[in-house]
């Protein structure tokens, strides 16, 4: 099979987590192992069949391959996940109430990463070579997508995309604004800033959505969260930015928390406005932009 | 409510029980700005280990456990926190002796001392010092005390010392990136007194000229840490008002070096992080030289 070839069909599929599947379990979808050097997709676990541990002593001999699902079972992976989730959870509180001691709740309902299969870099794809010099449409697609993708794993929540206008100049935001994280974008041609912004009661929905915990004050504790929503999108993008040429750096967000924040104070530089809606209320991104406009 | 383990987040991790731990956890996790978590039991701190990404360090108080529990927690942490990994570990109260002699030198047993705070800060202090990029102390002293005063007339000169956090109107993030180092400088700054350096004539843009005189101030870092053949990038700065936030957090801890100026105007840390934990460069033979014009203002 030509690269291409390979490649071509590797978008059939997004890659999983394969540690996270469970001794003694029933697999309800098909698990495929992608054989890099040899540039072929392996049928490895049928659907339906139970995964033994002699599967897993395998996978620790076989030592890192990328194993791959089929993204028309997306669903049945994600409802196994869930299901895993919750005996897991159930498991453990039962032994923390043996222990009489509390188990720290973890950001993140069910931890699953949709990612798409690595970034196609060979010579014939020519988005791989040529530098994007600004922020497009292409660019606040991939937020968009990876906006929706980390709230949907993260939360179980579905958010949907209202509005994405052009932000002005010191232009106020159109959302009360009282918890935020930001991020800085930088290429060699791109400089800006990213902030993720919440009103409080869309905050602690989502936050209590990611951890199953009921929050109904934000405090400097929990406004941790919207540090980690941004890392989760950002690193869920990052990769889909450098295989569409948009060479962004690393980056760690910081945050704030405080009532009725001032975005263009922080963020004074034009650029877009992403607006979005979730069951907990709306919430938006500001992207502003120095250099890359 | 207690707040949820977040992943990517850096952690402060204690085991133990007693009220002294918990108090002494707090201090600690106030004082260098960083999240905490206390675990009561080895089980419990293996789940929080295996979901977090970062570690700070460690504080455990021998004394609130048996002597079974003891001899499990230190065969734990010696497996699990081997050198390399660069954790410190601080043990209060009294191990297990014929465990002892096998521990990583990151390993800070203070029975022999009294256990008190002291010991905690200054073992954390040695800590960031090695954590911290060699040279990065006199290269940020050179900077800020070449650059400053040619922006700001009369600005007291620049020397090491504690995190200032108190008494600022407004403080600066600049990010750095360089593949997986990510960095960051923190500035915090008094506006007035700052305008009471700029000449009258300037004030008007007084803050375009405090970004620029930290743009150049970081390009003189940044500039030597390109000759050593990492490709440093500076971003923008995001400006936070600190009369609206009370503090600006971060969701990985940077160790770093703080300055701050004779006149307490301003205060600036800078300091770096590997996302994937290896050692970060060394500035101890780089000649920390005046900026040139070569550092665009972003």
């Amino acid at each position: 099979m030509s690269e291409d070839e390979a490649n071509k069909e590797l978008e059939d599929f997004f890659t999983i987590e394969v540690d996270r599947l469970e001794i003694g379990t029933e697999i309800p979808f098909d698990c495929f192992m992608y054989l890099e050097k040899n540039q072929k997709v392996l049928h490895w676990l049928r659907e339906g069949s139970v995964f033994g541990p002699e599967k897993k002593e395998k996978i620790m001999q076989l030592g890192s391959f990328q194993f791959l699902v089929k993204k028309t079972q997306k669903e049945n992976y994600v409802t196994y996940l869930r299901k895993a989730e919750t005996e897991m959870d159930a498991q453990g509180q039962a032994k923390a109430k043996l222990l009489d001691v509390e188990l720290p709740r973890v950001f993140g309902k069910v931890k699953i990463k949709l990612e798409a299969p690595k970034p196609n870099l060979s010579s014939n794809n020519p988005a791989a070579h040529s530098t994007r010099v600004k922020v497009d449409a292409e660019f606040l697609n991939i937020v968009i997508t990876s906006t929706v993708l980390v709230f949907n794993d993260l939360c179980g929540v579905a958010v949907n995309l209202k509005s994405s206008t052009k932000r002005q100049i010191n232009a106020p935001s159109s959302l009360q604004v009282d918890v935020a994280s930001f991020i800085a974008l930088s290429s060699q041609s791109i400089r800006g800033t990213v902030g993720l912004c919440f009103p409080e009661q869309t905050y602690l929905y989502l936050l209590n959505q990611a951890t199953g915990l009921e929050f109904n004050k934000v405090t400097s504790d929990i406004a941790m969260g919207a540090g980690e929503f941004m890392y989760q999108i950002f690193e869920t993008a990052r990769p889909n930015f450098i295989e569409r040429g948009y060479a962004v750096d690393r980056a760690v967000p910081s945050l704030v928390a405080g009532r009725n924040l001032s975005v263009p104070h922080v963020m004074p530089d034009p650029g877009f406005s992403v607006l979005f809606d979730s069951p907990g209320g709306p919430f938006q991104f500001e992207i502003g932009i120095k250099t890359g406009a | 409510m207690a707040a949820p383990i977040f992943p990517n987040c850096s952690y402060l991790l204690a085991i133990g029980t007693s009220s002294e731990l918990v108090r002494r956890l707090e201090a600690s996790s106030v004082q260098n700005q960083c999240r905490s978590f206390l675990c009561r039991t080895l089980d419990e701190f293996k789940g929080v280990r295996k979901v977090t990404e970062s570690i700070i360090g460690i504080i455990v108080n021998y004394d609130d456990f048996t002597k079974a529990e003891k001899r499990e927690i230190q065969e734990f942490l010696k497996t699990d926190f081997p050198e390399s990994k660069l954790v410190p570990i601080l043990a209060l109260g009294i191990l297990e002796n014929d465990l002892s002699e096998e521990l990583p030198t990151f390993y800070f047993d203070v029975k022999k001392s009294p256990v008190d705070d002291q010991a905690w800060e200054d073992t954390f202090d040695d800590f960031i010092d090695k954590m911290t990029p060699q040279g990065l102390d006199r290269m940020l002293l050179h900077a800020l005390n070449v650059v400053l005063p040619s922006f700001f007339p009369g600005v007291g000169s620049f020397s090491l010392g504690k995190q200032a956090l108190k008494g600022f109107d407004f403080q600066l993030n600049y990010s750095l990136s360089a593949g997986d180092i990510v960095g960051l400088c923190s500035v915090r700054i008094k506006w007035q007194a700052i305008l009471a350096l700029v000449p009258p004539d300037k004030k008007e843009k007084a803050w375009d000229i405090l970004k620029e005189s930290f743009n150049q101030a970081i390009g003189v870092i940044i500039q030597n840490i390109v000759k050593l053949g990492i490709d440093m990038k500076l971003g923008l700065p995001t400006v936070f008002d600190l009369a609206r936030v009370p503090y600006v957090q971060t969701m990985k801890f940077y160790p770093s070096v703080h300055v701050i100026d004779s006149t307490e105007t301003f205060a600036c840390s800078v300091g770096f992080y590997h996302l994937t934990h290896q050692s970060l460069f060394d500035l101890s033979t780089s000649d920390p030289t005046r900026n040139s014009e070569e550092i665009e203002f972003l």
